[in-house]
């Protein structure tokens, strides 16, 4: 089961590296908003732009490669005919997938750290983490977190087809509804709640807090309470959603085609 | 009627192709080799020959498209090379398959298209893309997007395509290719209709049927060159006194097909293996010498199904092609 | 007459022809709802980091960079979808004139992105509730004209690569998220590194981003006519060169034989 896990991992980054516009996802284009984002920023304290345009860049690259191309590999599977041969392989399903997305997050957590670096060294940002153990274990947690969510996320795509389409056109709207590059406060008080659904702003949250420079513990308790919560209830969704998936695959047969 | 409309002389056309990307190495491919012909006013005259013989090259110099390396060439009195201003509204060209047209657009509105590019006045236009739609029997799928038609029905868009501009002469690219026999049928329908309307045409294909019955005159080309060019009649007639004979042998060796191949009067041998058995064609002037000397060098193996026939349009194009054994 | 009605009809029918994203469904989404929603995310940015200093030239210029959707992903297909189709060989090889066909082609494209930037900016002005003065939307109007011109005309540059690269969606994006960065519509110019500048002014839209804020948060028209002017110049050096490029391919396929259309 490791061992398929592993193989699917490898397998799966070499695939997507290969695609020209996977390359610009994690490679351009997330330097070019890092960039805009410091020439917006660039009159504002080192820990505005660490959390606004470091920590904004960085999980829009995240959230590209992950939530982005993962939805879009099924997809790909499906158009190119080897969904249905992927699905009664020996090899469980949700290992194939778990690995496609553990796969994806691994380039973008690269490419987070890649824009990072870029920012330090270009423009000269100074960064100091007070608690750099707290960080690097919330940053764990964070890359868990979103794995879950993308897991959900890909498998409803799985099932419609409109939700597939839609997700191609998502990127801003999750930039701005998940306060990527500004507090969700500044949002209109309708959209909060909505914001507060979804993952990556409880994600980004827990990071601003954690990297506070008068950081105490419980300044990340609601943001970590929080993140735990939503992905308990992304993991329970993805559960049937997979049910779903795999009724639909079994019994209707119905996979291959919409 | 015995006026040239296309005159080929000596055409030569090379492709410098570059191989490695450090180390450029330069080669260079010669596509034609050197080809003389003529295509007289209302004929179909055919371009026979394999896959990479020089067709398409052949067909691209005449249509403006490509310019041979070196050679005459007139089209109509016009050097497709220089003028092409002048030539290009006289001429038209079809190419095989289902590309080459708008899918996105309905049929009357990709002849409206490129009755624009070849500058057709708008009065003439509307009743011109009728007329061609029924031609081509499309006139009740005007309307419809061209992505929504079968194979058949694009390839004869196709062709509507192809005469937006009543061309002179109409060049035609393996226009028949991946078509099924009744569309293919009906797409020689209406290529002899056209001829009989006064359209010049001329065609390659590699279906030898095809040729037989439509074209006027045929060129064979291999590997760049002319081989032969003639009426099929008269490449059968050459032919005629050759006799095919063929049959099935259970057991040879390689080593006795080749011994076939040694005797002064077979032409040509083909031998095509079938598991246990093989299938054998030989091409000669004397099949009463032909027939015992077989069984002879054969000895012993099992022979069946022997015929002696006289030779297709295929057999023409195998002997002068084909080289001794293929 | 007859010419000018076949330049117009010509544009209409390359436009359904080779856009690939006339259904009504896909249209929506990716002409309308995903630029509005670029625009919304950077005018919420800069209104919270800029505390809404400059906000209505911020979301003109934002507006004005929506184009891209035409100017850089519409009008390269003027080349790519003929190329992918099998068509741009028999369009080389008839007799039109391929200066007036190609420019025919880019119009519906310019006006395309017009139509998308003014979308934008009526968009924004009713969600951030900002005010235009009446007398700035003329100017601004042929201010986005020639600035989308110019656009459209590196736009067809970039289309021409198609016939040596495959990988157009790269290029496209690659240019796509330059002219989001260089045109500096969502800070001052003078924030970029001094190279930065220089690079800028060779790109389209920067002149055009200039111009909207001085337009709409300063109410100054005195450059509109000089600078719209070198903007102008450059839209019309990008055509050259781009017909220059389709020049190019045709005597690579034709005379050299090293390139096939096809």
């Amino acid at each position: 089961m490791m061992r398929a896990l592993l193989r699917t991992i490898r397998v799966h980054m070499g695939l997507s590296m290969a695609r020209p516009m996977f390359q610009f996802i994690i490679w351009a284009s997330p330097l070019f908003l890092a960039t805009i984002a410091i020439f917006i920023y660039s009159s504002r304290s080192p820990e505005d732009i660490f959390h606004y345009v470091i920590l904004g860049s960085g999980f829009m690259a995240l959230w590209s490669s992950i939530v982005f191309s993962s939805a879009s590999d099924i997809n790909r599977e499906r158009y190119y005919g080897t969904l249905e041969i992927i699905f009664v392989s020996p090899v469980p399903f949700f290992i194939v997938l778990i690995g496609k997305i553990i796969g994806n997050t691994i380039w973008g957590f690269l490419s987070m750290v890649i824009s990072f670096i870029y920012l330090v060294f270009l423009f000269g940002v100074h960064i100091t983490i007070p608690n750099p153990m707290v960080f690097f274990l919330c940053t764990l947690f964070v890359l868990l977190a979103l794995t879950v969510f993308s897991f959900f996320l890909s498998l409803a795509f799985t099932l419609s087809r409109q939700a597939e389409a839609l997700m191609n056109f998502i990127e801003y709207p999750i930039y701005l509804i998940c306060g990527f590059m500004f507090p969700v406060s500044i949002l209109p008080i309708w959209v909060q709640p909505i914001s507060y659904l979804l993952p990556p702003t409880w994600a980004i949250e827990l990071l601003r807090a954690v990297s506070t420079n008068e950081f105490s513990i419980n300044m990340i308790e609601k943001s970590l309470i929080g993140l735990v919560v939503v992905t308990m209830i992304y993991m329970v969704l993805g559960i049937f959603c997979y049910r779903a998936v795999e009724k639909k695959a079994r019994i209707s047969g119905k996979l291959g085609v919409y | 009627m015995n006026n040239t409309i296309i005159d080929v002389s000596h055409v030569k056309r090379s492709y410098k192709t570059e191989e490695g990307i450090i180390k450029k190495k330069q080669k260079v491919v010669e596509a034609l080799k050197g080809i003389s012909f003529s295509v007289q006013e209302g004929e179909i005259f055919g371009l026979l020959g394999p896959n990479g013989a020089g067709k398409t090259t052949m067909i691209k110099t005449l249509t403006t498209m490509l310019t041979p390396t070196s050679g005459e060439i007139s089209v109509l009195g016009f050097n497709p090379v220089t003028e092409t201003k002048q030539l290009r509204p006289h001429i038209n060209f079809i190419l095989g398959g289902e590309r080459n047209l708008y899918w996105r657009l309905s049929a009357y509105d990709n002849l409206a298209y490129f009755s624009d590019l070849y500058r057709i006045p708008r009065a003439v236009q509307k009743a011109k893309i009728n007329e061609l739609l029924e031609l081509v029997n499309l006139q009740d799928v005007a309307h419809q997007r061209v992505e929504t038609f079968s194979k058949g029905m694009k390839q004869r868009l196709q062709i509507a395509r192809g005469l937006v501009n009543n061309p002179k002469i109409l060049f035609l690219d393996e226009p028949s290719i991946g078509l099924d026999p009744v569309s293919a049928r009906k797409l020689r329908e209406i290529i002899r209709e056209l001829n009989n309307r006064g359209t010049t045409i001329l065609l390659t294909t590699h279906y030898m049927y095809e040729a037989d019955e439509l074209c006027d005159r045929i060129a064979f080309i291999d590997k760049g060159n002319l081989v032969a060019i003639d009426t099929p009649q008269n490449f059968k007639l050459k032919a005629d006194n050759v006799s095919i004979i063929a049959f099935t042998t259970l057991g040879t060796s390689e080593k006795n097909i080749h011994r076939l191949s040694d005797l002064p009067i077979i032409h040509h041998v083909q031998a095509e293996n079938r598991g246990y058995l093989t299938n054998i064609k030989l091409h000669t002037h004397d099949p009463q010498t032909v027939v015992p000397f077989i069984y002879e060098t054969l000895n012993g193996a099992a022979i069946q199904d022997l015929t002696i026939t006289k030779p297709s349009l295929e057999d023409v194009y195998v002997e002068l092609i084909g080289g001794k054994v293929s | 007459m007859e010419a000018t009605l076949r330049f117009f009809r010509h544009s209409l029918l390359s436009y359904r022809a080779l856009f690939g994203w006339l259904n009504p469904k896909v249209y929506i989404l990716v002409m309308v709802l995903n630029p509005l929603s670029q625009l919304l995310f950077f005018a919420v940015l800069v209104n919270y980091v800029y505390d809404g200093k400059g906000l209505v030239g911020y979301i003109g210029a934002n507006a004005l960079i929506l184009c891209v959707m035409s100017s850089v992903f519409g009008i390269m297909t003027i080349i790519t979808s003929d190329r992918y189709m099998g068509t741009l060989q028999l369009v080389m090889a008839s007799p039109a004139n391929k200066i007036g066909l190609f420019l025919s082609r880019s119009i519906a494209h310019i006006l395309n992105g017009l139509f998308t930037s003014m979308i934008g900016l009526i968009f924004g002005i009713l969600i951030f509730q900002i005010k235009i003065p009446i007398e700035a939307i003329l100017p601004l109007l042929s201010v986005w004209l020639v600035s989308i011109f110019s656009a459209c005309g590196l736009g067809l540059i970039i289309g021409c690569f198609c016939l040596w690269t495959p990988s157009m969606n790269l290029i496209a994006n690659l240019l796509a998220s330059s002219l989001l960065l260089l045109s500096g519509a969502n800070y001052p110019q003078s924030i970029m590194p001094t190279w930065l500048t220089y690079v800028a002014d060779f790109i389209p839209l920067t002149r055009g981003v200039e111009l909207t804020k001085q337009i709409l948060n300063e109410r100054n028209y005195e450059n509109v006519v000089p600078i719209l002017g070198q903007e102008f110049l450059l839209g019309v050096t990008f055509f050259i060169i781009s017909l220059l490029f389709i020049k190019y391919a045709e005597y690579l396929s034709r005379i050299k034989g090293t390139m096939d259309l096809d």
